[in-house]
């Protein structure tokens, strides 16, 4: 069995201090590896994106331990880029750069060879059918086409966790379920662990796994995935 | 609404407002302490317009009125503080014999002044040599006579035998030019010059010789004035009418004080210039810099009012929001400028007031916050409403949408401003750049505006082509951008590149305002130094050299005198100078001798002083061919002469103490020479003067210090030489000279402008950078969660910071080198005498790049420390 990518061990992020304190995440214990396929469901506010940026090392935990022993051999996954792709919930495209450089970014930030990052970009937007807007800029996209570009500048670079924020909240179905038919092939071709935080049961039903959050911790079925 | 919306600002986007009213604050205060320079300007060019004058009033009591009636009226006016009775009476000539030669000079004047008159007008005489009282004779009139006190003078009569007098003392008339004036004759028909011969005598002893001629009434007034030149000298001249109207045409008034303020009020119409040419731009560029702060929003802004349409709310709604976020900044910019140029004013001129009256203090202050609130609608309130009434809430959504060539740009505004600019400039040198005409007489002084279209259009051309090139260079040019930012943004180069030329307006606009504002301060601060310069020149020619020993008249000191005061302590070199009278044809004129090969070695002879050559050419000339001489350009003119025509002057010849012709060539003109006079005069060889007058007597030893510790080197020579020689030093001399404008007010202007220029350079390149950076910092937030590390965010910031920098300061460093040009041509009136070449304060200028590159790094350096690591709150708006 190959390393964890993330563990997680008593987890907690809380904002702010004193009576206006808002606890986000609370002792969340869990092991991410290369084989999970989870769902990680909730209501609105039950700290499912802050642990998303915490497992993606965006963010830091004020209580708990967190490392990331499969992701490079290195201690945190920023430092090298690409290896965590994050897919956002709201815009998450650079306004000022093409659909191709925004799906290129993360190869350009991280050590792939400079010749063929273009090409795998395009191959990326291909997957998800919209190859033709490379040339566009993000403000002359629709909602979902944004959001299909930022699941193709994952995919771009793949990477060996996949988060994923509400990857389809803007998409009708028959185009989510194109968006996760990528992104589980993606993840199945790449050898990558693929968590994907939604309300949507259809899309929570298509994962193995789910993991339910509430008030900020995780509870059923389990914790430790494998 | 509003309530929520502007607490909303307050809260989550302070630095927007706090950037919009600071950009405002500066235009404010800037204006504001223009103003308390200009309304400072003028009072203390009154002060001293008021302090030059001896005699205010010299009353003509006209033959044959009664003189005691006059004297009553004189009395009666409540301006009068003090009077004195002079009178004038004309002889034919005056003669004296002394050394066993008798002297002879033509037609003279003798006056007539009672025993308190020296106390009375202490300015009209200084004693030379001897007493104080008694029988006087004029400095030039003893030097024709070879007279000294305790000599004999016989003053001819006409129609009665001369009288003669015992001479008493020798004195210099500083006043001589208004003491001799034809009172209320018109300008043209004034004499030239004073009479070379004047005899001064008792009253009691002139009514025994000289009864019956001219009487004036010589008249101090009260000196509470009103500040402005202008106003005062229409009260005085308004009071001498009065006073000749009471007087019923029995009296007519030389009005002195009026001359005086008329000069004044010249100045004060140049301190006016100044202002527009020097103090507009900075404000324009300022209110440019608010504009541009506020635009920084502009796309957030846009977006916010889309949304709020979206959700129902109305156009008027959407104006009243930005009208209460215009007048929320523009309110909190004007007190902060007026508080800033409060300061500023009691720093540069001792008062914070920004007038010299509560009411002028009102409408400055005013003025200049209503400068402001209309800043803050312009800025804020007018694009809003611009938005609202053409785009769609589509279009609002869109940041970037597609870059239109501006209306000016299509049509090329630009090239047709820097065009106009070239042909104002050209008409307006046609007329010798005379910006103030301020015809004698007339109380109302006309400013030729027109000649601030010339300066203005470069501004306006040279901005509108420095946004057109850099426009072009990050737009067309983003492949050569992409190479040179190669060692900078690495592979990112490319994609950096593109995402500056997508969203290059932003980024043009804040380089245009960089160049404006390194513009500005090169070309005030150009202005500044060449003026100073001049000032300096001035005070040069007039003193002669750092320090001057002028011996007394008929001296017979020799050049070898200087051996001797080179050894005084700080003394670097010493340049004896001859002076000397020369008659050409009947006219008397001072002649200088200099030695040609040294006498640079100790005073500046700049180039504008001759014509005909170079200073040096022209040194080199009477060195080479010792019978060379320089002329005046009026001499040239009145006796037709041309280079290498022999020119005969008439000299004293010290052996026969005879006038004996000696024949000069003239080479060259000469306008200005130290220690000479403003009007017509000569310089020649000294030793070939030496030789054909058998005299090698010096008239002044130019002393130079190098030009440290001037006032110890005079006083040390002073104390060795005793009272025979005068002895003065630049540092005295330059509080004296030229206009008020030049020893008082400019120091003040400068050190307002320069500040400000360093603030908005530091501003321009800082802040709207700065700002420009911060509307972007959830882009960069999301690089961050890409993975891209400290020294990518650092190659990407830094590549902007370079382009900004590089075309900011050479458009600003091309553009001021221009202006800087154009202002000194069309300045040239300000100046005296006017600069041949323009001075470079390298110091500021290196201090203005390195506080805006300064300004620029620091701002990099905290964007990249900032948006290294995003704050929570930015990643979950992603």
């Amino acid at each position: 069995m190959s390393a964890p990518l993330v563990t997680c061990a008593g987890v907690a992020r809380t904002f702010g201090a004193g009576p206006t304190a808002v606890v986000a995440v609370h002792d969340v214990t869990c092991v991410v590896s290369p084989q999970t396929r989870a769902a990680l469901v909730g209501s609105s506010g039950s700290g499912k994106s802050t642990l998303l940026h915490l497992l993606a090392g965006l963010d830091t935990p004020t209580a708990g331990t967190l490392s990331w022993p499969g992701l490079g051999g290195s201690d945190h996954p920023r430092i090298h880029p690409g290896r965590v792709g994050l897919v956002f919930q709201g815009p998450s495209l650079i306004p000022s750069l093409t659909v191709a450089d925004n799906v290129a970014l993360p190869l350009l930030l991280g050590d792939a060879p400079e010749a063929g990052i273009y090409s795998r970009a395009v191959e990326a937007l291909a997957m998800l059918g919209i190859a033709g807007l490379r040339g566009r800029l993000p403000e002359e996209l629709s909602g979902g086409q944004t959001q299909r570009v930022a699941v193709a500048r994952v995919l771009a670079a793949a990477p060996a966790l996949v988060l994923a924020d509400e990857p389809t909240g803007q998409l009708d179905h028959e185009t989510a379920a194109t968006v996760m038919d990528a992104l589980l092939t993606a993840c199945d071709e790449g050898n990558a662990a693929l968590v994907v935080a939604t309300h949507d049961p259809l899309i929570a039903g298509r994962l193995p796994e789910q993991w339910h959050m509430s008030d900020g911790a995780l509870t059923a079925p389990t914790a430790v995935l494998q | 609404m509003i309530r929520v919306w502007l607490l909303g600002a307050l809260r989550r986007r302070p630095a927007r407002l706090v950037g919009t009213a600071v950009g405002i604050a500066i235009a404010v205060a800037l204006l504001a302490s223009l103003g308390s320079f200009l309304a400072h300007a003028k009072a203390t060019m009154t002060a001293r317009a008021v302090r030059g004058v001896t005699v205010d009033w010299q009353v003509q009591v006209q033959t044959p009125a009664d003189a005691g009636r006059v004297l009553s009226d004189v009395r009666a006016m409540p301006e009068v503080r003090t009077v004195s009775t002079v009178d004038f009476g004309a002889t034919p000539g005056l003669s004296a014999t002394t050394g066993g030669s008798t002297q002879t000079t033509g037609a003279g004047v003798v006056l007539g002044l009672p025993a308190d008159y020296r106390t009375t007008f202490p300015g009209e005489l200084r004693t030379l040599i001897g007493a104080d009282s008694g029988v006087l004779l004029a400095q030039q009139t003893a030097a024709n006579l070879h007279a000294a006190p305790g000599d004999t003078v016989q003053i001819a009569r006409t129609g009665a035998s001369a009288v003669r007098v015992k001479v008493a003392g020798i004195v210099d008339l500083p006043q001589a030019d208004s003491l001799f004036q034809r009172v209320g004759a018109p300008v043209g028909s004034q004499p030239s010059a004073p009479p070379d011969n004047v005899v001064l005598l008792p009253n009691s002893l002139w009514q025994q010789g000289f009864a019956g001629g001219a009487r004036q009434i010589h008249v101090g007034l009260d000196h509470r004035l009103p500040s402005d030149p202008a106003s005062a000298y229409t009260r005085v001249v308004a009071a001498a009418h009065n006073l000749e109207a009471r007087a019923s045409g029995a009296a007519q008034v030389g009005n002195n004080l009026a001359a005086a303020l008329d000069a004044a009020r010249q100045d004060a119409a140049y301190a006016q210039v100044l202002f527009v040419f020097l103090g507009l731009p900075g404000a324009l560029l300022a209110g440019l810099l608010t504009a541009t702060l506020a635009a920084s929003g502009a796309a957030r802004r846009r977006a916010e009012q889309a949304l709020l349409r979206a959700r129902g709310a109305t156009a008027a709604q959407l104006v009243r929001l930005a009208a209460v976020e215009a007048t929320l900044t523009g309110v909190l910019g004007a007190a902060l400028g007026l508080g800033a140029a409060a300061i500023v004013g009691q720093l540069s001129f001792g008062s914070a007031a920004f007038g010299t009256s509560a009411s002028s203090a009102a409408v400055w202050s005013g003025a200049s916050a209503v400068v402001g609130l209309l800043i803050a609608a312009a800025a804020v309130l007018m694009p809003a409403r611009r938005a609202l009434r053409r785009e769609t809430v589509a279009a609002g959504r869109a940041t970037l949408g597609t870059l239109p060539y501006p209306a000016w740009a299509r049509y090329g505004l630009d090239a047709a401003a820097l065009i106009g600019a070239d042909l104002v400039f050209t008409s307006t040198s046609h007329n010798g750049y005379q910006l103030v005409l301020a015809p004698e007489g007339v109380p109302t002084i006309s400013v030729s505006y027109w000649a601030f279209a010339g300066p203005a259009l470069l501004w306006l051309g040279g901005g509108l082509l420095a946004w057109r090139l850099a426009d072009g260079v990050l737009g067309r040019g983003r492949p050569v951008v992409a190479r040179a930012l190669r060692p900078l943004a690495r592979r990112l180069s490319g994609v950096v590149a593109g995402g500056m030329s997508r969203q290059r307006r932003p980024l043009v606009r804040a380089t245009v305002l960089l160049a404006l504002a390194v513009c500005f301060a090169v070309s005030t601060a150009t202005f500044n130094a060449t003026y100073r310069h001049q000032a300096e020149a001035d005070a040069q020619l007039t003193n002669g050299a750092d320090v001057t020993v002028t011996e007394a008249p008929g001296g017979q000191v020799g050049p070898d005198a200087a051996r001797t005061l080179s050894t005084v302590a700080g003394v670097r070199a010493v340049e004896p100078i001859q002076h000397r009278f020369a008659y050409v044809g009947t006219d008397l004129q001072d002649l200088y001798g200099v030695r040609p090969e040294t006498i640079r070695h100790v005073t500046a002879l700049q180039d504008a002083y001759f014509r005909g050559g170079s200073a040096a050419a022209l040194m080199g000339q009477l060195n080479a061919h010792p019978d060379s001489i320089l002329v005046s350009a009026e001499t040239v003119k009145d006796f037709q002469l041309h280079p290498g025509d022999t020119l005969n002057l008439r000299l004293v010849d010290n052996r026969t103490h005879h006038q004996r012709a000696v024949p000069f060539h003239y080479v060259g003109i000469v306008a200005e020479f130290p220690t000479a006079p403003k009007d017509s005069f000569f310089v020649a060889n000294a030793d070939y003067i030496a030789r054909m007058s058998g005299s090698s007597a010096v008239g002044a030893f130019l002393v130079d210090t190098g030009g440290r510790h001037t006032g110890g080197v005079a006083q040390r020579i002073q104390s060795l030489l005793g009272p025979s020689a005068q002895v003065t030093d630049i540092g005295t001399v330059r509080h004296s000279v030229g206009s008020s404008l030049t020893s008082v007010d400019l120091a003040g202007l400068t050190r307002v402008e320069l500040g400000f220029a360093l603030v908005l350079a530091a501003t321009a390149g800082g802040l709207v950078f700065a700002l420009g950076l911060a509307e972007r910092r959830r882009s960069f937030a999301i690089l961050a969660a890409l993975g891209a590390r400290r020294r990518h965010l650092r190659g990407l910031i830094a590549s902007e910071t370079l382009v900004l920098a590089v075309c900011g300061l050479l458009a600003g460093a091309a553009l001021g080198w221009a202006l800087s040009g154009m202002l000194v041509k069309v300045l040239t009136g300000v100046f005296d005498p006017p600069p041949s070449t323009i001075a470079v304060p390298w110091t500021y200028l290196v201090s203005v790049v390195i506080i805006a590159v300064g300004a620029l790094t620091a701002v990099t350096a905290l964007t990249v420390r900032t948006v290294a690591r995003p704050a929570p709150s930015i990643l979950r708006e992603l």
